[in-house]
């Protein structure tokens, strides 16, 4: 092999290489389009008329869940109905199956395209139902995509209403 | 009972049943699972659900209920054919008619009958236009509340008020569709508070309210244990969630509670996550109890206690032992004072049932021990003698209500004050207080002096239960042992010893206060006693258990308490007991805790002896520890950790274990099985020959000098629970505070209502309290709840507040 050539099969492979589109995206300045069926958090509705969390406390996300994540405290309201105390939702521990909200019998659980988790500190992905709600109501990409979907008129049914 | 047996074929299988069995029983035994709503195993047949239908040949052409159905020689009997199921199809989807499908939000859902029904079923819709009832929920009083739109009017409730717990306090209202269940004595509810009612309803209509909403029934862990608050011991199941005791239920069929639970047992669990609870070791620095570390804590015990030995010797080290904890701590505690401090002044603070054992044991021998349950329930007559058995052991009294009323024994009851089990007794007559020995021993017709004025019972009722009395096979005894003085403890002991020399078949059953009573003695928590209750002065006793301790036991029985605190005291070891609060003389012992050099305490709550102590180490609850407790048949009730340890809490016998192995001596301990095991080896029961001498008791009663004067009795409420009964919220909800209760009569005559406030004067001292107008009080007699912290009663008397003579005024 004559003297120099690896330095011109080098150059090459730079030259080549530096003409191709960068595959790097500037996260988080650029976030890459999101496919509708992604899997991200799990948000949480806003009760409509108290302005609180939807759940009921009734626990099935908890007993749905796989992998021990979500914590539901609750008591005896003063008007006898049940209290939610604290919503808690381990992200860390989430592995994104969504059983929780097929279990919810009020539809309080919701799907989001939100997948920005980075933290330094573990303990700072435990988040309770408020956060779960920001979560939500900040993440409506998926609701417009749901909407385009179904088509407009669709809605949600409301498990009290149903009596 | 009879052993005849009955063939009849349940879908083609052949089968045999003792006579008297119903069809459902007989499919039961197969193996058939028949799905019912009315059925309880601690209810007889009532046939309400009608989902237990099944066809029988011969028999009406038609489905019939298999619950109501007596098994006949030769029935065949078919339990699934389509128009059986389409019954039982029917039968539930009218029960959805009304009933509203709140699953998601009702606390029975999971444990839920009708639930299960439809999940079986494969019941989707309801053909029926549903029908939403909409009641508000109805508060029936402090722990119980009924939601009318959930019940399916099985009767369980019905039934099991009035079946089990002789209380009969809720029954159906109206009739046909619009029935519903109410309280029976509708403008108040008679409840024990039992909880029972909530057990055993199928669905959520009944409610317990320190329960609702806190979890879901499928989330609990469910662990078998046993009831921490009565000689008892009933079998339990304590459900936690996430390290919080969230409720107790029955336990199967287990003996000896037969699947019932009382106030306490339900809702008295509540204690185990007070916020008051002591959870971490603390020690007195600069007259203050400061928090520290378990390793500072043992190490100031340990050398404080060596310092006392190598200063005062061991003779100046007591330790006090607790019926509130196991026989596994109170062995620990016992090896530890004889084996390790060698001190022979070991007690425990139990007034009544140390004195009646003993007792007993030196007159009847030791091979009267105590009798099972069952023995006292099959007895021809039962004999309930001074404190009312339906407040003090609650469970026990309603089996025994049962036995009167369903087994046709024959009850005779003679308390001081009205009870729940009069209106099924034969006989129901009020004795003074203090009258309960001279009662005894006049049955055994030890005396002849005039009845009424040692009694207050008149000749007749006198003569009557005489009667009754002579004319049983068989006798038991019932009464409670948790009196204030020694000295009355034995003397009813004695008394009731002489009414069993006096005839044969006496059967002798001392309940005692607190849960552990019966297993301290039989531990040996006394200054002359060894495991198994076997005395010092049992060379072949020492011997044995000096070889396992290594050590050589002293034959020189201790001082007795009181001796003891007034002499040589210098350090006391406290293991869940107040000595100051709790104990006879609170004053002599606040004194000596107060010069002692070293008081330990040892406790789940702050007491007036923790506040004094030195040293104060947090123990456990019954919810967080292995261990068992002897009940008053002398069974043992195992209880199983349900929790981790509140806090820094450790097991009792683990803090014992570990000052002995900072002293020097391990136990090798690692968990409460070999300490088990090896009080089970060492607890051979003595052989003792009774004295059988039948000693007169005698005694009148005071007469009262004027209108104002009134007998004073204290007595333990269905309510209280003693400390820990103090700091259960929902106990405290049924009798936030003590009170002193009054016969309606007396009161009008000294124009006193319903919570006024109340002077109670001795010559002692007086307190201030609320009146509760009550007709369960005889005339002349004012009653004060005993167990309560503020112990009222001790003030009017210090040493004997039963019996004593009190002025009563509107305050």
């Amino acid at each position: 092999m004559p003297l120099g050539s690896g330095v011109l099969k080098g150059l090459k492979t730079v030259l080549m290489v530096g003409r191709r589109k960068p595959a790097t995206v500037m996260y988080p300045e650029e976030v890459r389009d999101i496919a509708y069926r992604f899997r991200g958090q799990v948000g949480m509705r806003r009760d409509e008329i108290t302005g609180g969390l939807t759940c009921v406390g009734c626990g099935l996300c908890e007993t749905a869940c796989p992998n021990d994540v979500i914590r539901v405290d609750t008591h005896e309201n003063t008007d006898g109905t049940r209290f939610v105390d604290r919503y808690l939702f381990d992200v860390g521990r989430c592995v994104f199956c969504y059983f929780c909200i097929e279990a919810c019998p009020v539809d309080a659980l919701q799907r989001t395209h939100n997948f920005h988790l980075v933290t330094e500190d573990r303990r700072d992905l435990v988040i309770d139902g408020h956060k779960m709600i920001d979560i939500f109501e900040n993440d409506q990409s998926y609701r417009e995509e749901e909407q385009q979907n179904i088509g407009p008129g669709a809605t949600i049914t409301n498990w009290f209403e149903r009596g | 009972m009879t052993t005849e047996t009955i063939t009849l074929t349940v879908d083609g299988h052949e089968v045999q049943v003792p006579a008297g069995s119903t069809v459902l029983q007989a499919c039961e035994s197969l193996g058939i699972d028949i799905p019912t709503l009315c059925t309880d195993p601690r209810l007889k047949p009532y046939g309400a659900c009608r989902m237990c239908v099944v066809e029988v040949q011969p028999g009406p052409p038609r489905p019939t209920a298999s619950c109501t159905t007596p098994a006949a020689e030769g029935m065949t009997v078919v339990t699934n054919s389509d128009s059986i199921r389409d019954v039982r199809r029917h039968v539930i989807e009218l029960q959805l008619q009304h009933h509203p499908l709140d699953c998601p939000y009702c606390d029975q859902a999971g444990t839920c009958e009708l639930q299960d029904e439809v999940f079986d079923q494969k019941i989707h819709q309801s053909p029926y236009e549903t029908v939403s009832k909409a009641h508000p929920e109805e508060v029936l009083n402090e722990v119980i509340l009924l939601n009318h739109n959930r019940c399916i009017l099985c009767g369980r409730c019905v039934r099991i008020c009035d079946e089990q717990i002789g209380v009969h306090a809720l029954d159906f209202v109206e009739r046909a569709a619009g029935t519903f269940i109410a309280p029976a004595q509708h403008d108040f509810m008679d409840c024990e508070r039992c909880g029972m009612c909530i057990e055993t309803c199928p669905v959520g209509a009944l409610l317990s309210k320190p329960f609702k909403h806190s979890a879901r029934s499928w989330q609990t862990e469910k662990v078998a244990s046993t009831c921490p608050h009565c000689s008892v011991g009933c079998s339990l199941l304590v459900e936690s969630r996430h390290g919080d005791v969230v409720r107790t239920r029955t336990n199967g069929l287990e003996e000896p509670s037969r699947g019932l639970l009382c106030a306490k047992g339900f809702f008295g669990h509540s204690f185990v996550n007070s916020e008051k609870r002591i959870t971490r070791p603390m020690v007195r620095r600069g007259g203050v109890l400061q928090p520290t570390t378990w390793s500072d804590a043992l190490d100031v015990v340990s050398k404080g206690l060596q310092n006392v030995l190598d200063a005062h010797g061991p003779e100046s080290v007591g330790v006090v032992g607790s019926p509130n904890t196991t026989n596994e701590d109170n062995y620990a505690l016992l090896r530890f004072a004889r084996a390790v401090l060698g001190t022979p002044n070991v007690y425990s603070q139990d007034s009544g049932m140390h004195a009646t054992a003993r007792t007993l044991r030196a007159v009847l021998g030791s091979s009267t021990g105590p009798h099972t349950q069952n023995e006292l329930l099959e007895s021809e007559l039962i004999l309930v003698i001074g404190a009312d058995i339906g407040h003090t052991h609650n469970v026990l009294g309603a089996h025994i209500k049962q036995a009167a009323r369903d087994d046709n024994r024959t009850l005779v009851v003679a308390t001081r004050l009205a009870s729940g089990l009069d209106k099924y007794a034969t006989v129901a007559e009020r004795i003074r207080p203090t009258a309960e020995a001279t009662l005894l021993s006049s049955l055994a017709g030890t005396h002849s002096a005039d009845i009424e004025s040692l009694t207050g019972l008149d000749r007749e009722s006198f003569e009557k239960i005489q009667g009754l009395v002579g004319e049983a096979d068989s006798v038991a005894v019932v009464w409670d042992t948790g009196l204030w003085t020694l000295d009355r403890a034995t003397r009813i002991a004695q008394a009731a010893a002489n009414l069993a020399l006096s005839r044969s078949g006496v059967r002798l059953f001392p309940l005692a206060e607190r849960v552990n009573s019966v297993g301290t003695f039989q531990v040996g928590m006394a200054p002359d006693l060894l495991p198994g209750a076997r005395s010092v002065e049992d060379s072949k006793a020492r011997d044995d258990i000096g070889a396992v301790w290594n050590t050589s036991i002293s034959p020189n029985p201790g001082l007795s308490f009181n001796e003891f605190i007034s002499g040589p005291i210098k350090a006391l070891y406290v293991m869940g007991e107040d000595v100051v609060g709790g104990a006879l003389n609170s004053t002599e012992a606040s004194a000596a805790l107060l010069n002692a050099e070293l008081v330990i305490v040892q406790d789940i709550f702050m007491n007036a002896t923790a506040e004094a102590a030195d040293v104060v180490l947090p123990g456990t609850s019954f919810a967080e520890k292995g261990g068992h407790f002897t009940n008053f048949e002398g069974r043992l009730g195992r209880i199983e950790p349900a929790i981790p340890p509140v806090g820094e809490s450790r097991p009792d016998w683990e803090i014992v274990a570990r000052i002995a192995a900072a002293m020097g001596s391990d136990f090798g301990w690692r968990s409460h099985e070999p300490i088990s095991k090896e009080l089970r080896e060492l607890s051979t029961a003595p052989s003792i020959q009774g004295s059988g001498s039948s000693v007169p008791i005698d005694g009148a009663l005071g007469p009262l000098d004027d209108n104002n004067s009134f007998v004073l009795t204290t007595e333990q409420h269905l309510y209280t629970a003693g400390v820990a009964g103090r700091h259960a919220p929902s106990l405290q909800t049924m009798l936030p505070e003590a009170v002193a209760e009054l016969n309606p009569d007396d009161a009008g005559r000294l124009s006193i209502s319903h919570g006024d406030p109340v002077r109670l004067a001795s010559t002692a001292g007086e307190v201030n309290l609320k009146a509760l107008v009550t007709a369960r009080v005889p005339k002349g007699i004012v009653s004060l709840p005993d167990r309560f912290l503020e112990a009222p009663a001790r003030q009017l008397d210090p040493r004997a507040p039963d019996g004593a003579v009190v002025r009563v005024s509107k305050g």
